[in-house]
């Protein structure tokens, strides 16, 4: 009987060793991708995740990196929630962008998704965030302004876009809880658009906006408002005259990242495919062009990096998120 | 109260087990329910708590907090919801802390600042907590209030159940529960007297350990007792064999499980031991004489099996059989006494009569016959016991009024020692009883005798010229029980023959015609029969 078994068990063990070679042989690098592409960008048309998506897709054409076509799909809503929902259902033939709102959505009660369920691909770039003041503000420092909203933090309108929870205001927050601000108070007002945030400050509608250096840096070299502080590490080459946070007084780095983003349970190969993918991309002049045109800089990590550094991020904002500004 | 042990061991192991399955059950349900009902806590309160906060009477009246109106719909609307998910509490916080709704009308308008709410009212998170900010420890779930206009936030709304609470729920159905155990444990008490009474019942009232001591007395019993026993159930299998029946019976192995069929293959059936009745009958396993005894086992008129006992008689009958000779020689000698009697008045009578002659030739006759008779066994017949047999015999024909001769060829010297008196008495004896008996009735009855030792085998012969045997009964002739004589204890004559025979190692013949009957019997000189080995 004994012996029985233990011949069916081999016997078994045979057939499953037979058809995990045949799988091994099926997912071969030379076969994958085997149909057209999917790149979600989890925004409308016209949004910095949409500029992204396109223009990676156009560098992977042009310099024949991936054969298979490659399509955009919008899938806008729930600060980034729809697209990533859409994507976790879908195969390894789908991908999309992502940033750090995968992580914070959740943090914040807005979404169930973790980046545990997926398969982090890359991370790209990074851009930093700037704080401008309209013109005309009382306010010329950062110092200046988080004093102010030390003595009254519901003095001072902020405008920020496209909703709570984004690194603009939670950069912005931090910064605050350094100088001492009862940040419960600050009064935020929140837009659809970074283009919405814009046009408060330059009306005068809001006294205070953050947004990124890509969207902001333009105004500001322009005389139309001014950039007090930004979250970069060290002084920017176009922007000499702007300060850092850390110069301000506030330890505090705070890069805003976009990756991409797999489906849940992707192989090794498939994984293996767009490290080399992705690693050749971000080599090749249009890419370096893209970054120089939109102010981002090259954060390029590849899969098991962009893992390690999703664990990271998740554990900063827990901490930033969960530490209640009384509780110091 | 108990009255037996069993019961209480019993009431003891069920009652034990209820509780303690009882108790399991308990912690089980309470940890699970309890938790549940934290979960649906975090779950309801969480979807209240965004769904007021979209609500516009809730935007209103946090925007408009000087309009009367505005605050009632507000507290309105908030009791309302309150009701409808069970929540201990609703309040609703503007961006300062300010209470403006709340269960509790004393908090109106106190601040409670925001420690747990902080997600809510810095980052718009939705989330829930445990917390025990604002009525005592609750799960508290938060939601922040934007207004329509510029997209801020303006309040957070808090949606609260409070752990004692729950707590209450899960004791109160708890509470039920618990009768519903004792109810279940009364019940199992009830059951467990049942059982016990139903398992007295089937052990006529016994306690476990006299059940013990009854079977380890048994077991005693049975290994001490001489008597084979045998127990079978109703389909004839063996449930018990005792020690001296493996012994009678020669059998090394348990046998248990086996068929009755197996040892005794001609027992009557267990369905044929009807009634109470005890039924005893006598037969041969390998050579040895069995008194066999069936009872019925029956338990309330219902049978279920049977008790098989067997003593071996062999040597008991062995001995009832020498006896037997012993007792027809006294008798054979008195018949002669008699006779001798007899003619002793014949003598007397002449005498007295004065017929000398008469008398002296009676005297001459008997004489003679007695003396050429006897000195003819004296010289040929060498053998005392033999010699003994004979003239015990000639007695008893002469009584009998059969004629009894010894052939003029017979010749016999000293027989071994090894043929035994016993053996002689039961062959001889029997053989020549036989012939008499089967002569008696005729008129001119005749019984001769030949004995002859000059070759290898002894061999006796004695012919009768009576009626003869019937072909067909031949073959039964030597069995037990075989008799022409209808009286009850015989039959055993013929067969103690053969068996004697056999057991010196010799061989009977029979010839029988219309005018009588010879039997001889060959008995082996040299002692073979040591090797032989009986059938």
């Amino acid at each position: 009987m004994k012996k029985i078994v233990g011949v069916a068990a081999l016997s078994f063990a045979l057939i499953l060793g037979a058809c995990s070679s045949d799988n091994a042989g099926e997912k071969d690098d030379s076969d994958f991708p085997k149909k057209n592409l999917e790149f979600i960008a989890p925004a409308t048309p016209g949004g910095g995740w949409d500029a992204t998506a396109r223009a990676i897709q156009k560098i992977l054409k042009e310099e024949d990196i991936v054969d298979q076509s490659m399509t955009v799909i919008n899938k806008p809503g729930g600060n980034g929630e729809v697209g990533w929902q859409y994507l976790s259902k879908k195969d390894a033939h789908t991908m999309a962008i992502d940033s750090s709102l995968l992580i914070t959505n959740n943090l914040l009660g807005q979404s169930d998704l973790t980046y545990e369920e997926f398969t982090p691909l890359a991370t790209l770039t990074t851009e930093w965030i700037s704080v401008a003041v309209k013109n005309g503000s009382p306010y010329e420092t950062a110092t200046d302004l988080m004093e102010q909203l030390k003595k009254d933090p519901a003095s001072i309108k902020i405008g920020i876009a496209p909703g709570l929870g984004n690194n603009d205001h939670l950069s912005f927050v931090k910064a605050a809880k350094t100088f001492g601000v009862d940040v419960t108070k600050l009064n935020f007002l929140v837009y659809e658009s970074g283009g919405d945030v814009m046009t408060s400050l330059l009306g005068g509608h809001v006294d205070v906006a953050t947004m990124a250096v890509s969207e902001s840096s333009e105004q500001h070299l322009a005389g139309k408002f001014k950039i007090v502080a930004i979250s970069a590490d060290e002084r920017l080459e176009e922007l000499p005259d702007v300060p850092t946070w850390k110069e301000e007084g506030v330890d505090m780095v705070f890069p805003h990242w976009r990756g991409i983003l797999g489906p849940p349970d992707m192989t090794e190969d498939e994984i293996a495919y767009w490290n080399e993918a992705f690693g050749e991309m971000v080599e090749t002049d249009s890419w370096k062009e893209l970054l120089e045109n939109n102010g981002w800089e090259d954060f390029y990590q590849d899969s098991t990096e962009t893992t390690e550094f999703l664990k990271e991020q998740k554990e900063m904002y827990t901490e930033l998120i969960d530490e209640s500004g009384l509780q110091k | 109260m108990l009255k037996s042990k069993l019961q209480k061991k019993i009431l003891l192991m069920v009652t034990s087990l209820i509780l303690f399955l009882m108790t399991l059950m308990l912690i089980v349900f309470v940890i699970t329910d309890y938790l549940n009902l934290l979960d649906r806590s975090h779950t309801v309160g969480l979807q209240t708590a965004k769904m007021l906060s979209y609500m516009d009477t809730v935007k209103d009246g946090l925007e408009e907090k000087g309009d009367v109106e505005k605050a009632g719909d507000l507290e309105a609307v908030i009791e309302r919801y309150s009701n409808q998910v069970d929540a201990t509490f609703i309040v609703v916080q503007d961006k300062a802390g300010h209470i403006l709704a709340s269960p509790d009308d004393s908090q109106i308008g106190k601040v409670i600042p925001f420690e747990d709410g902080y997600k809510a009212i810095v980052f718009g998170a939705n989330y829930s907590m445990l917390s025990s900010e604002i009525i005592g420890p609750s799960v508290s779930s938060k939601a922040p209030i934007y207004n329509e206009e510029e997209n801020q936030i303006i309040g957070v709304v808090t949606v609260g159940y409070l752990i004692s609470d729950l707590r209450e729920n899960v004791h109160n159905r708890v509470e039920k529960l618990i009768y519903i155990s004792l109810l279940i444990l009364a019940l199992g008490i009830y059951i467990s007297f049942r059982l016990a009474k139903s398992i007295r019942k089937d052990t006529f009232g016994l306690e476990p350990e006299q059940i013990a001591n009854f079977y380890m007395e048994r077991r005693a019993i049975l290994a001490s007792i001489d008597e084979g026993i045998i127990a079978v159930n109703q389909s004839g299998k063996i449930t018990l064999i005792n020690t001296a029946a493996r012994s009678i019976l020669g059998i090394r192995t348990n046998r248990k499980g086996d068929d009755i069929e197996t040892i005794f293959p001609n027992l009557p059936s267990v369905a044929e031991l009807n009634g109470s009745v005890t039924q005893s009958f006598e037969m041969v396993y390998s050579a040895k004489r069995l008194v066999v005894s069936g009872m019925p086992l029956q338990l309330e008129g219902v049978q279920k099996g049977a008790l098989i006992t067997f003593r071996d008689t062999t040597e008991m009958v062995e001995v009832v059989n020498t006896l037997y000779e012993v007792r027809k020689y006294s008798d054979d000698l008195r018949a002669q006494t008699h006779e001798f009697t007899n003619k002793l008045y014949l003598i007397s009578g002449l005498l007295q009569l004065g017929k000398y002659e008469e008398a002296v030739r009676t005297i001459q006759t008997e004489i003679n016959v007695s003396d050429n008779t006897n000195q003819f066994i004296l010289e040929n017949i060498k053998d005392a016991h033999v010699q003994a047999i004979l003239f015990g015999k000639l007695g008893k024909a002469s009584e009998m009024k059969v004629g009894f001769e010894i052939d003029d060829n017979s010749s016999l010297g000293s027989l071994p020692k090894w043929l035994g008196t016993g053996a002689l008495t039961v062959i001889l004896g029997n053989l020549i009883d036989n012939a008499l008996e089967v002569t008696a009735n005729h008129s001119e009855g005749h019984v001769s005798f030949f004995a002859l030792d000059f070759g290898e085998d002894v061999i006796f012969e004695l012919s009768d010229n009576g009626h003869g045997i019937q072909t067909d009964q031949i073959d039964t002739l030597f069995q037990k029980g075989y008799s022409t004589k209808s009286k009850t204890g015989r039959g055993f004559g013929l067969a103690n023959v053969q068996q004697a025979v056999r057991s010196l190692g010799g061989t009977i013949q029979v010839s029988s015609t219309e005018e009588g009957t010879i039997i001889s019997v060959y008995i082996p000189k040299h002692a073979e029969h040591e090797e032989r080995e009986v059938k």
